[in-house]
């Protein structure tokens, strides 16, 4: 377990050496930040015109209208264009670098190795979720928002970046090239995101009865989303982003396997 | 310390190593010569854990790699052909890690690391980034990590490739230190290399040992024939067919480099330098030298490994 932890920490330390952290972390502070004051400049104006009448003031709540459109709406789109980004490099960097054949012949399991990546990636996306509280830190001065709520979409959001950094390390494990590893990624990621839009069109209905269409609904990677936004926090959603993630670590870590038995 | 039974290692249907079978002992450097693709880096990547054989048997301090990879590695020190190095981070930063993930004990790691950079000379740029260092420095370092963990056998894999006289100097020195405490296997296709570093040759070609001894024995075992070179000074020299004539001479070659300069092979036992004298005086051939040729390594390679006199220099 100590080697896990060592190579998590040498990967962490590669980002924040590299610009790349820096540059995420700062695109994702920046959009989420100037939405994020958009939204509650407008939140602030209802409430100037709104105030005043009870039946509209009980309609305003900061939650539904600042907090969700912003980690309902912007962050999974970020998370599926940045977090290929922090994962393309895993695994084939190690093989460009020639470190592959340093960390295979050391006595660490190849688990161990994909743990560790996994670790030092998950942290970097805990530092950018985390550099986000300070908006909700603004929020709580100026209202009173639902921390319960607040707290679910923060669970809800951290499992889909968890989840989505998995099948981006997955999918890095089966190419030497950090280009195709990224766009394997994204591509994976949309055709996920997708299904639940599938699902939902009739003529697929139809053709493929409902039960495979409810089958197609609950693989899409954002349907589940959707309830933690709204506060709720549903065990079989909890389950699937863990499935996700176990699975995804599975399989890379049999490739990695793999690469001792060719 | 490391033994080797019948080996092979296949990528589909191309025999990588076909059966290799050494031993070697404790404190003793084994040098691996071969031509490229000869299966020196596969057999090194066997021993290492780092891909398994097709059959065969390895045993490295009385432990199978196989069967118990884990130990193995904590005892081998494997420096590949091109040294594994995160160039972002600092010399101390990477041995302190490659430390780490070789299970050194945490309260063991600074001590181990600043013995390593002791030893591979690697003080000055301890602190700085390894990218940012010459190719004989991170050829250092990739010793240094090879090191790290005070391992019992050390596995160098073209560990002078690439670096300038100086450098390759430092590099063999610092293997030579290792002489007795660690059993080291090298390889190279330098032949020099073997001929100072190491105690017993293994000359491998296409996937097998072709030979395997001390170098004198090598070069002593293919000598075959007796040889001499001859020198006359301009005049009345004579031909390569004059000198054929002599008794047990098998052939006479004319030496490019000098005029009159010819290089005569003969029987073992003919004393062919003693007859090209006394027949030089006879006939009165200007005869200014007459040197013996040792049958070098680099024949001997060349001899076994099957290729053509002149086309590896």
């Amino acid at each position: 377990m100590r080697s896990v932890f060592w190579i998590a920490r040498r990967e962490l330390a590669t980002y924040f050496v590299s610009p790349l952290a820096y540059l995420i972390l700062a695109v994702f502070t920046l959009v989420i930040g100037l939405s994020f004051s958009l939204n509650l400049i407008a939140f602030a104006n209802e409430c100037l015109v709104y105030g005043n009448n009870p039946y509209y003031l009980q309609q305003l709540n900061v939650n539904e209208q600042v907090i969700r459109p912003l980690f309902g709406g912007f962050v999974p789109v970020f998370f599926l264009i940045l977090f290929p980004a922090i994962t393309m490099r895993l695994l084939p960097e190690e093989k460009r670098q020639g470190t592959s054949e340093l960390i295979l012949t050391c006595p660490v399991s190849s688990l161990q190795i994909v743990l560790g990546k996994y670790l030092g990636a998950l942290v970097v996306s805990a530092v950018m979720l985390g550099s986000s509280l300070t908006f909700v830190y603004v929020l709580t001065s100026v209202s009173k928002p639902e921390m319960a709520t607040v707290a679910s979409l923060y669970l809800g959001v951290f499992l889909l970046g968890a989840a989505f950094l998995a099948i981006g390390l997955c999918l890095s494990a089966f190419t030497e090239n950090q280009v195709l590893a990224y766009v394997l990624s994204v591509g994976a990621l949309l055709v996920l995101w997708f299904l639940s839009g599938v699902s939902k069109s009739t003529a697929l209905t139809d053709k493929v009865g409902e039960r495979a269409a409810a089958f197609l609904e609950n693989l899409s990677i954002i349907e589940h989303f959707a309830d933690f936004s709204k506060g709720v926090v549903d065990s079989q959603h909890v389950v699937y982003y863990l499935s996700i993630i176990a699975f995804s670590l599975f399989v890379a870590q049999r490739v990695v396997d793999s690469h001792r038995w060719r | 310390m490391i033994e080797v039974q019948d080996l092979t290692k296949r990528f589909g249907p191309r025999i990588a190593i076909d059966g290799i079978t050494f031993r070697v002992e404790k404190g003793e450097i084994l040098g691996f010569l071969g031509p490229n693709g000869a299966g020196k880096t596969t057999t090194m990547r066997i021993l290492t854990g780092f891909m398994p054989p097709t059959s065969g048997r390895a045993v490295v301090a009385g432990l199978d790699v196989v069967a118990e990879p884990r130990e193995v590695k904590r005892r081998i020190g494997y420096l590949p052909e091109h040294p594994p190095l995160y160039k972002e981070m600092t010399v101390r930063a990477y041995l302190v890690f490659v430390a780490r993930i070789k299970g050194v004990p945490g309260s063991r790691v600074r001590e181990s690391v600043e013995s390593a950079v002791e030893r591979c000379g690697l003080a000055e740029v301890a602190g700085r980034l390894i990218q940012n260092l010459s190719k004989g420095y991170q050829q250092r370092v990739g010793i240094a990590q090879a090191i790290v963990h005070s391992p019992e056998v050390m596995i160098l894999d073209e560990p002078t490739v690439g670096l300038d006289p100086r450098q390759i100097l430092k590099i063999r020195n610092l293997i030579r230190s290792f002489h007795g405490e660690k059993t080291v296997i090298l390889s190279t296709h330098i032949i020099p290399e073997v001929e100072k570093l190491c105690d017993r040759i293994a000359i491998i070609s296409e996937g097998r040992i072709v030979a395997l001894d001390t170098q004198a024995n090598l070069s002593h075992r293919l000598q075959d024939s007796e040889r001499i070179s001859v020198q006359f000074s301009d005049g009345s020299a004579p031909t390569p067919a004059n000198l054929e004539l002599l008794e047990g001479v098998q052939s006479v070659i004319k030496d490019d480099g000098a005029p009159n300069r010819f290089l005569v092979e003969a029987k073992v036992g003919s004393q062919i330098a003693r007859r090209v004298f006394e027949r030089a005086v006879a006939e009165r051939w200007p005869l200014i030298e007459v040197s013996p040729v040792k049958s070098s390594l680099e024949e001997v390679f060349l001899k076994l490994t099957g290729e053509e006199r002149g086309v590896v220099a």
